[in-house]
């Protein structure tokens, strides 16, 4: 690392930890970006994540416990469990929330999103049509970001619908070429991985 | 064939293009049937009609077209290109590697041929043709990324997949449904 990286990111790390103190996750996650962007996948971006995603847990599980009812805690509660890889418990959130979302109008605002965590945490699941089901019904007439595009393209993989794969594929394609260099680099780790096991 | 007649086939023809692009299948096929209705020597719309078909499941009546219309565009090399294309999608593998070397016998700088065809290779169980489709030299074509991103990510989660099925019948899991990723890859 440049001694001006180094620099850099020693100030975002002590800004974020600041943020953190205060209990401003969501400016901590700002600093974090910031590390993560200079310094990808190494030990102070690593660290420094970690550290997050525990606050906005504790965060998210605070929240909750204060008002039970809030659509808002639920959702990041179920995101900083994603987050975690903790998917039964994020899809439990999630569907609490879908739940709150049915019976409180005002909370409708919320619902796309929640249906994307939902989406996301049931394919992490194994639970692949529901998955489909959840990311059809949180799409915007139109659109649907690249993200949604990739795990409906996995969804429809698992489901062995190639032709649907490929679909969603060529969309998010589209909409995020960078997609690919970064799943090539994934593979390329993964099979370093195995052969230096191997 | 009247100029206008030739325009509203042009027309049709893009018209079917986009509704492909768009996910459209029923209205793809029936615009590029349309065509050829109208212009049976159309070159590419036969071959066009044939990836949609195969995208819509309809597997046996694609991979004919795409025989028919690589018989008939010899000097086409974009025709037998399309064609591998039908072919790989239809999971014929070695007809569709055919089709992209004869291109490469043509023209060995065709890029999308080569790529093409080392996916064809890969996708035929040689897991060692991924190395040569590196990111730098992928050809910038959609298609062919989003089926290079299809055998990478099978690649990359036919693992956790296995592990999620084998879960499901011990019962320590919710069943996962994608029973039929595993056989579709191999």
């Amino acid at each position: 690392m440049r001694f001006l990286d180094q620099m850099r990111v020693a100030f975002w790390l002590w800004r974020g930890r600041a943020a953190l103190k205060a209990g401003r996750v969501d400016k901590a996650e700002m600093w974090l970006e910031a590390v993560e962007e200079t310094v990808p996948g190494q030990p102070p971006a690593v660290e420094f994540r970690r550290m997050v995603q525990q606050a906005a847990l504790a965060r998210g599980k605070r929240l909750i416990e204060e008002d039970p009812e809030s659509v808002e805690a639920r959702g990041d509660y179920a995101r900083a469990l994603l987050a975690e890889e903790r998917y039964d418990e994020a899809y439990e959130q999630a569907q609490a929330g879908l739940r709150l979302i049915a019976a409180n109008a005002k909370a409708a605002v919320f619902e796309k999103e929640m249906l994307q965590i939902a989406g996301e945490a049931a394919f992490e699941r194994g639970l692949f049509a529901e998955s489909l089901e959840l990311f059809r019904k949180g799409e915007e007439p139109g659109f649907a970001m690249a993200s949604i595009h990739y795990y409906r393209g996995l969804c429809h993989l698992a489901l062995g619908d190639r032709a649907g794969c490929r679909r969603e594929f060529e969309s998010l394609v589209r909409q995020a070429h960078w997609a690919v260099g970064i799943r090539h680099a994934e593979l390329a780790q993964r099979r370093q991985g195995a052969e230096t096991a191997g | 064939m009247n100029f206008v007649r030739r325009i509203e086939t042009l027309r049709w023809f893009r018209q079917g293009q986009k509704k492909a692009r768009q996910g459209d299948l029923t209205g793809a096929v029936s615009r590029f049937r349309q065509v050829l209705q109208a212009r049976p020597g159309h070159p590419f719309a036969r071959v066009h009609l044939a990836l949609a078909l195969v995208a819509a499941g309809e597997v046996e009546e694609a991979r004919r077209l795409a025989s028919e219309a690589a018989a008939r565009a010899t000097g086409r090399p974009g025709v037998r290109l399309l064609a591998g294309r039908v072919f790989y999608d239809a999971g014929d593998l070695d007809r569709a590697r055919e089709m992209f070397q004869s291109v490469l016998r043509d023209n060995p700088a065709n890029d999308l041929a080569a790529g093409y065809d080392l996916l064809a290779q890969w996708a035929a169980g040689d897991r060692e043709a991924w190395r040569q489709l590196t990111p730098n030299a992928l050809p910038d074509s959609t298609p062919f990324l989003a089926r290079w991103l299809e055998m990478v990510e099978l690649e990359l989660r036919r693992e956790k997949w296995d592990a999620q099925r084998q879960a499901a019948c011990a019962g320590a899991a919710p069943a996962p449904e994608g029973g039929r990723a595993q056989e579709n890859a191999s």
